[in-house]
């Protein structure tokens, strides 16, 4: 049980942690949730993690927390900060955390559910013979040393260069696919060592591919422009930059870890070792962060080139002929810079996003020219057993959250307690029990996914959507996933 | 995910938490110890020996897809780690695994000396 933090209600959406909760606080800590997920979130220390947040050198208005927030190392998971370059703001490795770039694409069909249900289990079956999943799987994609170096500063453009989808996908993807200023020197040989092999993989955990259709539609307006109706089917996958950013997240955590006397910051938590974004360490760090989001673009990028593949061979036709458009491609944990009001001024400022999504209203300047109008989808999975969404992101996100909205449900167990939970049981029959063909690598890969262990997505979206952080598109139910 | 570790000494300390990392990897019955590589750590005291040390048999796993199952120490005192360390490279044709290990994290990090021996606490990112 967590530590008891007195909150203080602003409405049914939105508490407080007063900065004065604990001394060194900078700003007060800010968590969207009504009653029902605020009780869960309680049960770990996550909102302690809120409050260690707002200690960091430069964080502006708040320490923010989503509703899916769950625990996690140094920064909570859910978690979003942003901080002033020009206050001595800071940058934190844990506030991005292992997986940089981790992120979520969704791509559409012209596909109805009345055609692919009566032979879903081949094609699931199909997608995890063809795409690389699970521990020690390498991809088929092999890369150069100097073709290395031009991937990681092209971000995913190198993907479509080299045959892996099409200069569209790009319009579609948050920031273009890539990152400016990626600095492949800051990179250790390490880590180009762990992602030489695994361009185009999966990994295990929660990353995983799924066959969805579309079963509610929300904003009809949106939801035409994103090219989705009723009954279509969807295509969803879920993974990061592999053992490249990991790699990354880890030497930079050590290198962290030594700036904090250097520079003479303290933290609560030594997890939330961070240096001045203007820096040579921040800078290093940024430079090598940026290289490892470009990395997971790429990796997205030749997923979703599998994931064709196999719709292509299984029904005979071009994936342009099937419709297969990527809708969007969202990260949820990276550091981008931003321009945001604070205080009447317009700064430039560091958004840390840990297990959140970027939500920028209609009209802003980085979102393409086909969304303009309603804003940029953002793309939410759930659990294998339940719902995902699309949702758009908001003006009013911008004033309260830096653009920032939930990216999931967000667990509600330990990988150790769901798996004692699953015992005597078999996940794989009872979600084939609501029509869910599930294929997992990994022997205990289900047991740990299994839907009780996540929060219930449709609670989690309620509350953004009710808070105005984003509001809900489209809600799909799963039909098949693949897991490491 | 966490283990807790106890060993009547470093050498049980080192074995065992190394064990019990391949093991939420991978399970360990399927492997021989058929390649030896050596490893040469140094560190200021236990704990920073024993998380260098399981660092770097994590990236040994990660690159070169080795899975260690014996240990045979030239040296292991609080400051310095000279072992052998004999295992199978991972094959995931005829392998099965259980989940794959991001990193070994510094969050509950701790090695303590107790009555019996020695004892661990470690959390890895899953």
């Amino acid at each position: 049980m967590s530590e008891e933090i007195k909150l203080r209600k602003i409405d049914d959406y939105r508490w407080e942690i007063p900065k004065g909760t604990f001394p060194g606080m900078r700003v007060p800590g800010m968590i969207f949730a009504d009653e029902k997920l605020l009780s869960k979130i309680k049960t770990d220390q996550s909102l302690k993690q809120v409050a260690n947040v707002a200690h960091l050198p430069g964080i502006v208005k708040y320490s923010l927390a989503m509703p899916d927030i769950h625990w996690g190392y140094g920064f909570p998971i859910g978690g979003v900060a942003a901080t002033d370059p020009d206050e001595s703001g800071v940058i934190s490795p844990g506030g991005i955390g292992f997986d940089v770039n981790c992120g979520i694409r969704l791509v559409r069909t012209n596909l109805t559910e009345q055609d692919i249900r009566p032979k879903l289990r081949e094609l699931v079956r199909q997608l995890f013979n063809h795409i690389p999943c699970g521990v020690g799987q390498s991809g088929a994609i092999r890369v150069g040393k100097e073709d290395g170096r031009k991937l990681l500063v092209q971000g995913a453009r190198w993907a479509v260069q080299h045959g892996h989808g099409a200069p569209e996908d790009l319009a579609h993807t948050e920031a273009g696919g890539v990152l400016e200023d990626a600095d492949p020197d800051a990179v250790s040989k390490r880590a180009y060592e762990r992602g030489s092999d695994q361009l185009g993989t999966l990994g295990s955990g929660n990353h995983f591919v799924e066959v969805q259709a579309v079963d509610t539609i929300f904003d009809e307006e949106a939801a035409r422009i994103f090219g989705l109706e009723k009954g279509q089917i969807t295509v969803m996958i879920h993974s990061g930059s592999r053992g490249f950013g990991y790699q990354i997240c880890d030497d930079f955590l050590e290198l962290t870890r030594r700036a904090l006397s250097k520079y003479h910051i303290e933290v609560p938590d030594v997890q939330l070792a961070c240096a001045p974004v203007n820096s040579p360490e921040g800078r290093q760090y940024l430079g090598a962060m940026r290289c490892a989001a470009n990395y997971a673009w790429n990796n997205r990028q030749c997923l979703m080139s599998l994931a064709r593949e196999v719709f292509e061979k299984f029904f005979g036709r071009s994936w342009q002929d099937l419709g297969m458009d990527l809708v969007y491609d969202v990260a949820h944990n990276i550091a981008k810079f931003e321009k945001y009001r604070v205080n009447g001024k317009e700064k430039m400022l560091c958004i840390h996003r840990k297990g959140a999504t970027r939500a920028f209203g209609p009209g802003h300047p980085e979102l393409p020219k086909d969304y303009q109008s309603v804003g940029q989808p953002v793309i939410i999975p759930g659990d294998m057993g339940r719902n995902s969404y699309v949702l758009v992101g908001t003006a009013q996100a911008a004033e309260e959250t830096f653009g920032t909205t939930c990216h999931g449900a967000g667990r509600a167990m330990s990988r150790s307690q769901a798996v004692r939970e699953a015992r005597g049981r078999s996940i794989e029959r009872e979600l084939e029990a609501k029509g869910i063909i599930a294929i997992a690598r990994g022997r205990k890969g289900l047991d740990e996914e299994q839907p009780a262990a996540y929060k219930d997505v449709n609670d989690v979206v309620e509350v953004v959507h009710q808070a105005g952080l984003a509001k809900k598109v489209v809600r799909m139910q799963p039909l098949g996933v693949i897991k490491g | 995910m966490g283990l807790r570790v106890t060993g009547r000494d470093l050498r049980e300390l080192f074995t065992d938490s190394a064990l019990g990392m391949f093991n939420l990897i991978t399970p360990l019955d399927q492997f021989k110890a058929r390649d030896t590589l050596e490893v040469l750590l140094e560190a200021g005291n236990e704990e920073e020996l024993l998380w260098k040390w399981l660092r770097e048999l994590h990236y040994l796993f990660s690159t070169q897809k080795l899975v260690f199952t014996e240990f045979e120490y030239k040296e292991l005192t609080g400051k310095k780690v000279w072992a052998a360390c004999s295992g199978e490279y991972f094959d995931p044709k005829r392998h099965t695994s259980e989940r794959e290990v991001k990193a070994v994290t510094h969050h509950g990090f701790k090695v303590e000396k107790t009555g019996g021996g020695w004892q661990a606490e470690i959390i890895f990112d899953i």
